[in-house]
């Protein structure tokens, strides 16, 4: 240690205890004492009326040799050294650095995810604590950013118009009607500019925190409180909520608006679902205008709302404190808020799936209202009683908010001027919304306009019932083709249907322009977890039918030009291939348009994924009527409630606990059994059972969490809509929470697979057959992140056949974890009596996991990513046909969640754009005849990459995929974008 | 040429050595010395030691391990005269930064791995180059080898040099054969003679038997600068191709990467133009081709397969 340090580090010793106390009685002086500051302890609600914070909060270092704790009680805080009997919440510091780093204002959450700091209660009190931290040094100021919002160009005619592919050598037979070009290779954006007007609005706008929902929800909840029953069953509470929030929910409509209706009530806004995990931003409210990756803007009124009229009346009773609250043992949760064996999505949503859309459509809300009433009147019992009333209620605050969409557009035709032909044109369509939106999604609807608009609404009213995670916008050309097939067999002569198509492209690409006037609310901490993610709202194309025929159609056609044109990173369009039934050159034309938008859609293969699910007990029929759903996981639509996004669980860890005797090196705790210390392995097979035994552990850690959040969404969040929008539950009269659904699973995401692959075939090959060291010593060398061990960890690298170089070792070691993965899981008890699927993809969590990983034996250094979703890794060199092969030749059947494969590539700069789109349709369509399931294409160079991250500004719309996500490169942290940088580059072709 | 026949690597994913999406299998051994030469790894048919010095991490295991005695500056640099190729070193690298080169040719083992690729050369109109080296010298186990790809409809090209006994390379391998690249590099036999090592009788005597054989055959000169690009050597070979016929020819300009590659086999750069061609000295090479009449294609000048680090070879371990 130098002298300069040992001088810090005697400092810091010294001085950490006093500046705690006197941190904590400064901040309660103000508390305390500061008028503008005071509402922080004691406040008056309309509704609540008088109430006062109370908690009592201990500090304390991990070693515990320093001790503080706070009391909030009766509207004053009161500060004391030394230790609290049963405090609501513990703040443990890893050190004393970092309760000075805590005091000093660093992000609480960066914190907890370096390890820097753990908690035990309540999460939501050392939230609000953190904003009260904050207010007391900003003066209770909001923190103006550095740079004012600037995105893109300053008027839409100044919006770059992307070149469009080539047109469509021979049109495939069953696959297109009216088409006579089915890659509408004529069009550009250029040709439809209100989509351009609306992209225009769509870049530039700087997204806003939105508190309607939030206000409208607590407003509720207070009023429920005070004035409802208490016995009210949770299905008809939450009836209620949604249709409060539905009924008092702005009737928004834009200028350029297609369809009517929005999220929220901001042009692009962060609803906050503060029963969930809404809290998060708390701490943040007055720096997030300025943080550098993602800001929201947001104006002191929100931020006076969600500091004092929404926030307070949650802190114990969402769905995460009040799961800890009521849990015998509290382990498996308190392990997920360590980030570093699992993370339970839960906490956030129980969304990533898709309701029955088709029916909706068909038979229109009334209907299944009466169904609702009918079943009603039938029941004897009083819980399904008041199920199938909640249905019917839920269902008619949709019915109310598009009554007010359709009164909103009477307003705009009554009050607006409408003037020269734009000014009728105008007209027009306001006169035709008003008229749709009285008749969808109440009756039937009967043209393509009338389903998309219903569609919306639906989506909507999702929006404001569950945290939109993951919402599903589903097989949209299979559900709407035979709407357009109508209206275009209808237009009289070929000028009639050449404007149907254009109308058609103009609609759909207004409807994934809606998709994105909202975005999931990520506090900073998020933008390392999940960078760049938007909610992920999926369209799936193609594929099959349920009768086995292709689905692909002329809207197939027309969605793909949508995304060609557009170029969004949500929605997330994923296309399905069926080999054998779809053409060629539909996975030509998907090819092409992944190669012009650089990211999208990514492609999956129907003969490897609907094995996998008729595998699970679905039926050929349902089978085949998958979405992807979220990043790539497969739904049965309408009928399969599955949270295929449940959680994302570190394989690595179990890896390091087998090293460590069950201990893991960043928790620093037992956690697994004890399976023996690294000198007690005679053979490799010993090592396998004691990987198998720690990873047994996590998963089984990991469901118990699940289940126990699955339990305390059945008491807090019934989801009725979603309920009255599924096949099942109306016949089961059970919400989608107890398992009302047809079908019952929740999925995982398995993360690093390829990592621990790569350490088991290390230690297997150089540890116990070759004998080159033993495990101890190896380990000494992962403890030393390789420091000193240079000629180990070089034979770590080279000397050990690595997954994706095609060698039968590693195939059956990947092979082997795999099957004991699927074991396990199936083996679990499930809260809604569904089963567990596992899958592999991973988000952008490789980087969040691998940041918390020692060295590995694979030869991956300490905190490096790991590789994303299932993908071989960068270092292992392999060719792309090897890659290919390797990932295809993993059995499907023990991924029925999915995967996401990645693979960059890079055309060389003498390619035709025909020539790369021939050789990217060559390679998927080779790796999905070798079986493979799932594949998605970065068509881009990492210089390119490099050039973006020192020119931001040059590079907004640069598109990119993750794990299973589109994002804009621009908007990633750089630990995301360095990973996206490393990952290795396949030559598409030759250079110039 | 003794002992039994080599390869030296086997390249998938391979986007430069002929049409599609192919493999490579480079041979080792050939009857040509040109001192440009692009392979040298390729040029003698015995197993050779490797050293990639920027790997090695200096641990001296391989000293240790050397049953031949073999001392420190030697591996430092290369194994030199007292080296066996035994491949005790190889094994003792920890770093991977010594190789053996030199697999043997199985032509089962490997139409089997050739064959893996399969769905890609059939979907991108690609399949297996025989390279080297020169291929020719073993046209028996290659026939055979190529027989078993053809069986299962995969493109066989084969890139030569030229320089080789008619009757057994028209006997086994050629019947089998999709198209060949030939490669032409001086038309003068003196010159022929004294930067490849031998004259160039053979070469153009089978080059012009193949002119009236029904196989696929595209010539293809080396622009080396200062050696094949001059004007009389290219006005020579231009007119030789129009009075045989030929319509097509291809350039594969200068690349000098393979200097690089020197070193590790220890073999003194006897030749050693060190930078790219530039553009106007390419395009003038081929605009005086176009003039006699032929049709000019040009080649990507980084198309030669590199010994160490770029990954898209696999491994010769993994065959064996």
């Amino acid at each position: 240690m130098s002298s300069l340090a040992a001088a810090h580090r005697y400092l810091v010793d010294r001085v950490t205890p006093v500046v705690i106390t006197t941190k904590l009685r400064a901040m309660a002086a103000m508390l305390n004492h500061r008028p503008s500051l005071r509402h922080h302890l004691r406040d008056v609600h309309p509704i609540a009326g008088a109430h006062a914070f109370r908690a009592t909060i201990a500090f304390v270092t991990e070693d515990g040799r320093d001790r503080a704790h706070a009391v909030f009680a009766g509207g004053t805080m009161r500060v004391s050294s030394g230790g609290a009997a049963e405090p609501d919440l513990t703040v443990r510091f890893r050190d004393r650095e970092a309760m000075r780093g805590f005091f000093a204002g660093q992000d609480t959450f960066a914190m907890l995810l370096d390890n820097a700091l753990t908690f035990e209660g309540n999460l939501s009190c050392l939230l609000k604590f953190g904003h009260m931290s904050a207010a007391v040094t900003l003066g209770g100021k909001k923190v103006a950013p550095a740079q004012p919002w600037q995105r893109g160009p300053a008027r839409p005619e100044e919006l770059p118009v992307p070149p469009a592919g080539e047109p469509c050598a021979e049109p495939p037979v069953g696959e297109v009607v009216h088409l006579d070009d089915p890659h509408l290779a004529a069009y550009t954006l250029a040709d439809f500019p209100r989509l351009r007007r609306l992209l225009w609005a769509a870049r530039t706008t700087q997204p806003s925190i939105c508190t309607e929902r939030a206000l409208l929800v607590t407003e509720h909840a207070l009023l429920h409180r005070r004035d409802g029953d208490p016995a009210t069953p949770p299905v008809l509470r939450q009836a209620e909520a949604i249709h409060h929030v539905l009924c008092h929910k702005r009737a928004i409509i834009h200028d350029d608006d297609l369809l009517a209706g929005t999220v929220t009530a901001e042009r692009i806004g962060i609803p906050i679902f503060p029963e969930l995990g809404g809290t998060g931003i708390w701490p943040e409210l007055l720096t997030v205008e300025a943080r550098e990756l993602n800001p929201y803007r947001i104006s002191e009124r929100q931020i006076e709302d969600l500091d004092r009229r929404v926030f307070p009346f949650w802190i114990n009773e969402n769905v995460r404190e009040w799961t800890k609250a009521h849990a015998a043992d509290r382990t498996a949760l308190e392990l997920d808020e360590r980030f570093v064996l699992y993370f339970m999505w839960k906490t956030q949503a129980t969304t990533h799936t898709v309701v029955d859309v088709p029916r909706a459509l068909s038979r229109g809300l009334v209907d299944i209202q009466a169904e609702a009433r009918r079943r009603e009147a039938e029941s004897a019992d009083p819980g399904r009683r008041a199920f199938y009333r909640a249905l019917w209620l839920a269902l008619e605050g949709v019915l109310v908010y598009a009554a007010h969409l359709a009164d909103e557009a009477e307003r705009q035709l009554r009050e607006g001027r409408f003037t020269g032909e734009e000014g009728e044109a105008r007209r027009a369509t306001l006169t035709e919304m008003a008229r749709i939106c009285r008749k969808v999604p109440a009756r039937p609807a009967e043209t393509l306009h009338e389903a998309l608009q219903a569609i919306w609404i639906l989506f909507v009213a999702q929006h404001n019932e569950n945290m939109g995670a993951g919402l599903v916008l589903g097989r949209l050309d299979a559900w709407l083709d035979p709407y357009l097939q109508r209206e275009l067999a209808a237009a009289g002569d070929p000028v009639a249907k050449r404007r149907g198509i254009e109308r058609a492209i103009e609609l759909c690409g207004a409807l994934m322009l809606k998709a994105t006037d909202h975005l999931p609310m990520v506090p900073d901490v998020g933008n390392r977890l999940f960078g760049g993610s938007s909610e992920n709202q999926v369209i799936t194309l193609g594929g099959v039918t349920p009768e086995g025929k292709t689905a692909v159609c002329d809207l197939t056609w027309i969605l793909l030009k949508a995304t060609e044109m557009l170029r969004l990173k949500d929605p997330n369009v994923n296309a399905r291939y069926a080999p054998g039934v779809n053409s060629a050159a539909y996975l030509r034309r998907l090819c092409e348009v992944n190669a012009l938008t650089r990211a999208t859609p990514s492609l999956h293969n129907d003969a490897a994924i609907v094995p996998a699910l008729t595998a699970q007990g679905f039926s050929l029929a349902h089978a085949r009527d998958w979405t992807a759903t979220g990043c790539v996981e497969p739904t049965s639509c309408g009928r399969h409630f599955g949270h295929t996004n449940c959680m994302m669980l570190n394989l690595v860890a179990p890896l390091e606990m087998a090293l460590h005797d069950g201990v893991h090196p960043v928790l620093g705790r037992q956690v697994g059994p004890r399976t023996g210390g690294p000198e007690n392995f005679a053979d490799y097979a010993s090592f396998w059972r004691a990987y198998q035994a720690q990873l047994g552990c996590v998963i089984d850690r990991s469901v118990e969490a699940n289940n126990l959040l699955g339990r305390a969404h059945q008491v807090l969040k019934p989801s009725p809509l979603f309920s009255a929008l599924f096949d099942g539950p109306m016949e089961k009269g059970k919400d989608v929470i107890e398992g009302g659904a047809r079908y019952n699973t929740s999925g995982t995401a398995m993360i690093g697979l390829t990592d621990v692959v790569d350490s088991l075939a290390a230690i297997r090959r150089l540890v116990f057959e070759q004998r080159r060291w033993t495990l101890p010593v190896l380990v000494a060398a992962l403890e030393a992140d390789f420091v000193g061990h240079e000629a180990l960890a070089a034979e770590l690298r080279h000397k050990a056949p690595k997954f994706g170089q095609g060698d039968a070792l590693t195939q059956e070691i990947a092979a082997e974890v795999q099957a004991f993965v699927q074991a396990r899981f199936a083996a679990q008890e499930h809260y809604r009596g569904g089963t567990y699927l596992p899958g592999y993809w991973s988000m952008s969590n490789h980087v969040a996991f691998g940041l918390l990983s020692g060295a590995l034996p694979s030869g991956r250094p300490r905190g490096k990513p790991f590789t994303p979703g299932l993908t071989p890794a960068a270092s292992a060199q392999a060719a792309l046909t090897s890659q290919l092969r390797a990932v295809a030749r993993l059995d499907g059947a023990r991924m029925p969640n999915n995967i996401a494969f990645n693979v960059k590539v890079v055309p060389g700069g003498g390619d035709s754009q025909r020539a790369v789109v021939d050789r990217m349709a060559a390679y998927a369509g080779a790796y999905f005849e070798l079986g493979g399931m799932q594949m998605q294409f970065n068509v881009v160079s990492s210089a390119t990459l490099r050039e973006a991250m020192a020119h931001p500004e040059e590079h907004r719309d640069l598109l990119v995929r993750i794990s299973g996500y589109n994002a804009y490169f621009v908007e990633l942290n750089r630990d995301i974008q360095a990973e996206l940088i490393a990952r290795m580059e396949h030559q598409l072709g030759a250079a110039a | 040429m003794t002992g039994a026949p080599l390869i030296f690597a086997l390249e998938r994913n391979a986007l430069d050595d002929g049409p599609g999406i192919r493999s490579v299998l480079f041979v080792k051994g050939c009857p040509l010395r040109c001192v440009w030469c692009q392979n040298p790894e390729g040029l003698r048919a015995v197993v050779e030691l490797q050293l990639n010095a920027e790997a090695c991490v200096g641990c001296d295991a391989c000293v240790a391990r050397c049953p031949h005695g073999v001392g420190r500056p030697a591996h430092e640099q290369h194994a030199g005269a007292r080296c066996r190729a035994c491949g005790a070193c190889v094994d003792a690298c920890p770093a991977a930064a010594r190789r053996l080169v030199g697999a043997p040719l199985d032509p089962e083992r490997l139409a089997a791995a050739l064959l893996e690729d399969e769905p890609f050369y059939r979907r991108s109109g690609g399949g297996v180059t025989f390279s080297g080296g020169e291929p020719t010298l073993y046209p028996r186990p290659l026939g055979q080898l190529a027989a078993a790809l053809r069986a299962r409809g995969v493109h066989v090209l084969l890139e030569t040099c030229g320089q080789f006994a008619w009757e057994p390379f028209a006997e086994h391998l050629l019947p089998q054969l999709s198209a060949i690249y030939f490669d032409l590099k001086l038309a003068d036999a003196d010159a022929h003679r004294r930067y490849c090592g031998v004259d160039n009788a053979q070469i153009r005597a089978n080059f012009v038997r193949l002119r009236h054989s029904a196989v696929e055959l595209l010539p293809r000169i080396p622009l080396v600068p200062g050696i094949t690009d001059t004007a009389a050597n290219l006005d020579a070979l231009g007119e030789w191709l129009v009075a045989l016929g030929v319509e097509r020819v291809a350039l594969l300009p200068y690349n000098p990467l393979w200097l690089a590659k020197r070193v590790p086999l220890g073999q003194p750069a006897v030749y050693s133009h060190g930078a790219w061609m530039p553009e106007q000295a390419v395009a003038a090479c081929a605009a005086r081709l176009a003039a006699r009449g032929l049709r000019v294609q040009r080649w990507a000048a980084d198309a030669t397969p590199s010994t160490f680090g770029t990954g898209q070879k696999s491994a010769l371990s993994s065959l064996s």
